[in-house]
Order: C-alpha cells, then sequence, then structure tokens
C-alpha cells in the first residue's frame, strides 16, 4: 500500500531524480506538491483502494504524508 | 465520441438553445440580466439538475452528456451556460462530492429544482488568481460562525440564495454556505462589464454575517485545498466546454455569413484567405471538442488524471474561442463589430473564459508542472544515484 502511493507521489511531484519520499515527510510543507495537489490524492486513495473517505475525514492533516494516507486507508479497510 | 448517441437531456438542451437562448442572447445581453422566466424555463427542463445525483432529484448525467448539455446551452447564451457553471458545477458539483449528509438532503434538491440559485463566493476585490490570500474572515462564536468581508464578481451573485464562501482565520481557510435573507448579507450588481453581462454579476457584501455551525462545508481548514480545489476543477471542465461552445457557436456564424456574402464576384466562401480562417476555426473546434470529450471520459473512469486534462482543456478551448470569435469577426468585417450580428458579443464573452476558474497563466503554470513531470526523455529516469552516461550529456 504505502509503495503504491509513494509511486503515485512520486509521479506527481517535481524533484530531482535522487530525491526520495519518506513515509514520514509532509509533502506540502515540504514544498514537494502545492495544497492544489490534496484532490488528486483523494480521488487517487478513493479509486486505488476501493474505498471512499467519509467528508469528516477530508482533511489536509490525513494527506500529508504517506503514513498519514496508510493509516487512513487502513482505517476505512478495517470497516469494510 | 462522436457517434454515441446523445442523451435525451442533450438533445432538450440543444433544442432549448435554439429556440430561446439563441435568438434572445443579444437582449439578455443588452439587459444585463438573462431574465426569471429564462431560468425558471431552464430548471424546468431539468438542465440545472443534469449533473447533479439521482439520489438529490438530479438527471445523474455522465459527465460526456454533462459536457455536451453545456456546450449547447453556452452556443446558445453564454451567460445562461454561467449559471450551469456556477449552480450546478461550482457550487452543486462540490456539495455533492464534500458536503455533509444533511447538506446534501436541504440544498441538492432544491438546486435540482432550481428553487434556490446558487453562487460561488470566492473572489474578492483585491484578490483574484492568488485565491489563498483572501481577507474576508471568519470566527468561531457561539453556535456557529461570523463571517466579515467583501466578494466580488460574483457570477449571478446579484440573484443568488445561496452563497458557497470562503473565508481565512489565522491562515486557515474554511468554506461556508450563506442563505440571501442572512442578516449583515448584501449584493449589488455590477455594470459595464466587456462580457457575462447577462450572468448578473454582483459584489457582495458579508457585514458580521452570522451562520450556524452546520454552514461549514468540509473539514475547518479544508476550503482550500479540497472544497476550493473541487469547485475549481468542476468549473475549469465546465468553462472548457463553454469555450467549445463559443469557438462552435461563432464557426457557424462565419461559415452561414461567408455563404451567403458576395465580394469580388464570388462568395466569400470561394475566397481561400477566408477558407484559411474557416479551416483554421473547424480544426480548433474539432481538437477542442476532442480534449473535452478526454476529460469527460477519464472524469467517467474515475481516473484523476482527470485534473490535469481538464486544465489543458480549459487552456486550449479558452484561447480557441478567443481566436475563432475574432476570425468570426474579420470574416464580418464591418458587420462583425455591429451588435446586429452576434459575432460582437461572442467575441466580447470569449474574453471572459480566458479569465474565470483559472486564469491562462495560471493554466500555463500548472501545465507547466504537469509537462515538466511528464515528458522526461528515458536518459533521465536512471535510478537514484547513478551518474549520467556520456550519451545523454
Amino acid at each position: 500500500m504505502r509503495e503504491k502511493i509513494r509511486e503515485f507521489i512520486m509521479a506527481n511531484v517535481n524533484v530531482d531524480e535522487d530525491t526520495a519520499v519518506k513515509d514520514d515527510d509532509n509533502i506540502f510543507r515540504l514544498g514537494y506538491v502545492s495544497s492544489l495537489f490534496a484532490m488528486r490524492l483523494l480521488n487517487f486513495i478513493e479509486a486505488s483502494f476501493a474505498i471512499t473517505v467519509d467528508d469528516e475525514d477530508i482533511a489536509l492533516v490525513n494527506f500529508s504524508t504517506i503514513d498519514a494516507m496508510a493509516k487512513l486507508v487502513g482505517k476505512y479497510r478495517t470497516y469494510s | 465520441m462522436a457517434s454515441r448517441s446523445l442523451h435525451p437531456l442533450v438533445a432538450q438542451a440543444r433544442a432549448f438553445a435554439n429556440q430561446v437562448l439563441r435568438p434572445r442572447a443579444g437582449e439578455f445581453d443588452a439587459a444585463y440580466a438573462v431574465p426569471a422566466d429564462v431560468i425558471s424555463a431552464m430548471a424546468e427542463q431539468g438542465f440545472l439538475a443534469s449533473m447533479l445525483p439521482v439520489e438529490y432529484g438530479g438527471a445523474g448525467l455522465d459527465a460526456l452528456s454533462y459536457g455536451q448539455l453545456t456546450a449547447e446551452i453556452g452556443k446558445g447564451c453564454n451567460s445562461a451556460r454561467a449559471l450551469l457553471t456556477v449552480h450546478t458545477s461550482l457550487v452543486g458539483e462540490t456539495l455533492a462530492r464534500l458536503g455533509s449528509p444533511d447538506q446534501k438532503l436541504t440544498w441538492l434538491p432544491r438546486l435540482a429544482r432550481g428553487e434556490s440559485i446558487a453562487c460561488f463566493a470566492l473572489t474578492e476585490p483585491e484578490t483574484g488568481s492568488n485565491a489563498s490570500a483572501i481577507k474576508t474572515t471568519y470566527q468561531p462564536v457561539t453556535d456557529g460562525y461570523l463571517l466579515q468581508g467583501r466578494k466580488k464578481w460574483i457570477t449571478y451573485g446579484a440573484i443568488a440564495d445561496l452563497f458557497l464562501v470562503f473565508a481565512t482565520c489565522a491562515g486557515e481557510m474554511s468554506a461556508f454556505l450563506v442563505e440571501r435573507g442572512n442578516p449583515g448579507l448584501s449584493t449589488h450588481r455590477i455594470t459595464g462589464l466587456l462580457a457575462s453581462r447577462g450572468a448578473h454579476l454582483a459584489e457582495i457584501e458579508l457585514d458580521n454575517v452570522t451562520v450556524p455551525a452546520d454552514a461549514l462545508v468540509g473539514r475547518l481548514g479544508a476550503g482550500f485545498s479540497f472544497v476550493a480545489n473541487a469547485a475549481l476543477f468542476y468549473g475549469r471542465y465546465s468553462i472548457a466546454w463553454a469555450g467549445v461552445a463559443v469557438a462552435e457557436a461563432a464557426l457557424e456564424e462565419m461559415v452561414s455569413y461567408a455563404r451567403r456574402r458576395e465580394q469580388f464576384g464570388k462568395k466569400l466562401r470561394m475566397h481561400q484567405l477566408v477558407q484559411a480562417l474557416i479551416a483554421d476555426a473547424v480544426a480548433g473546434v474539432h481538437s477542442g471538442r476532442a480534449l473535452c470529450e478526454k476529460v469527460a471520459a477519464l472524469r467517467d473512469a474515475g481516473d484523476d488524471e482527470a485534473i490535469n486534462e481538464a486544465n489543458i482543456a480549459k487552456y486550449v478551448t479558452s484561447r480557441l474561442a478567443v481566436k475563432i470569435s475574432a476570425d468570426a469577426v474579420q470574416v464580418l468585417g464591418a458587420n462583425g463589430i455591429s451588435e446586429r450580428y452576434p459575432v460582437e458579443r461572442l467575441y466580447r464573452e470569449s474574453k471572459v473564459l480566458e479569465i474565470i476558474e483559472g486564469s491562462t497563466q495560471i493554466q500555463q503554470m500548472l501545465i507547466a508542472e504537469f509537462g515538466i513531470r511528464r515528458y522526461r526523455a528515458p536518459a533521465t529516469l536512471r535510478p537514484a544515484g547513478t551518474p549520467p552516461s556520456k550519451e545523454s550529456i
């Protein structure tokens, strides 16, 4: 799951080839992406992991790191 | 895709545009208003409900059909199309995507029936493209929020019943639903416009407006990152089709005139330099429509690439609309600058498409970022830490 998320992020960030995104890197704070990318992350997470994120969980904090997104996906998979 | 049969609502929109909108678009433009009876007719025909979910009274159209419907209405009247963009796309689709269950239940059926007209209140007198820098504020108060500030250039703001308002608090943006009649909210119609004259543009004053806690759309602080961005994606998709609409309407006017007007002893259509303009316009309309259809297919497939492609489609079709409508004015010559012919209005209307829902320059920035990620030659895709080969330098 984390690798799938990482792969999506790496395909959508403008960083040098030797930059690696760690699981706890805040991709917004580090400037890898702008907040315009948030909706794409939400769409990607929902489509790729076949979940629907409730409106109360649609907050930047849940999409800022690979760890946070993995935790979010895990929460909904537990429910299903 | 062109061979796919049209959704009945799209065919209905085409008939409505040809019978009601196109003959009267100049009148709406001069009167600075798409009249109430036309808005009611659009609601009764089901156009305002088109893209909204069936469970909330919408028609549940697929993205392609909604785009085609938008283009049909836009060919008839750009200001009537603007109602679809703000009411159905920017507010309706956003509420369907990010609204709370109660907000969906309360507002979507009303929006679908046209009982309430909705508008999108993000832009301010001093804040346009840099939307995250808005100055309208909110403060949490007992049982709700207190809003203070001004919005400007709000399409359909002069007659809207529901306002999706963006405001900041301590650097975080949030979105709120504000109803007309709320004490402290007032709207002031904007006139003296180049374009969008019929689209009821307004400046909105929020003078200590209190809204209940359940007026918040999405979570606190999610106003820009999710709510505004989702809305602007839906809006860009709509404007991309609006560009096709204006371009195609201008092409039709250009060709119709060239078929009947004679100069130098032969019809304009026989002159090769006029044919060059027609050829460019045809190629432009077809390519613009193809881009929009691509975005529609991605949306219908749930593919997040739709966001990048919508930026490209909006960028291309808005510029095409300006170019093709300018060429239509050129083909009509002196008649092209007369209000007795539609092309002068189409030319004026085209320009606003390059400004709204992310200007041409904002789209260029976004498309460049996308291109810098996407279009690297294979030699640069080497594993981290591997030096480039001599051949690739």
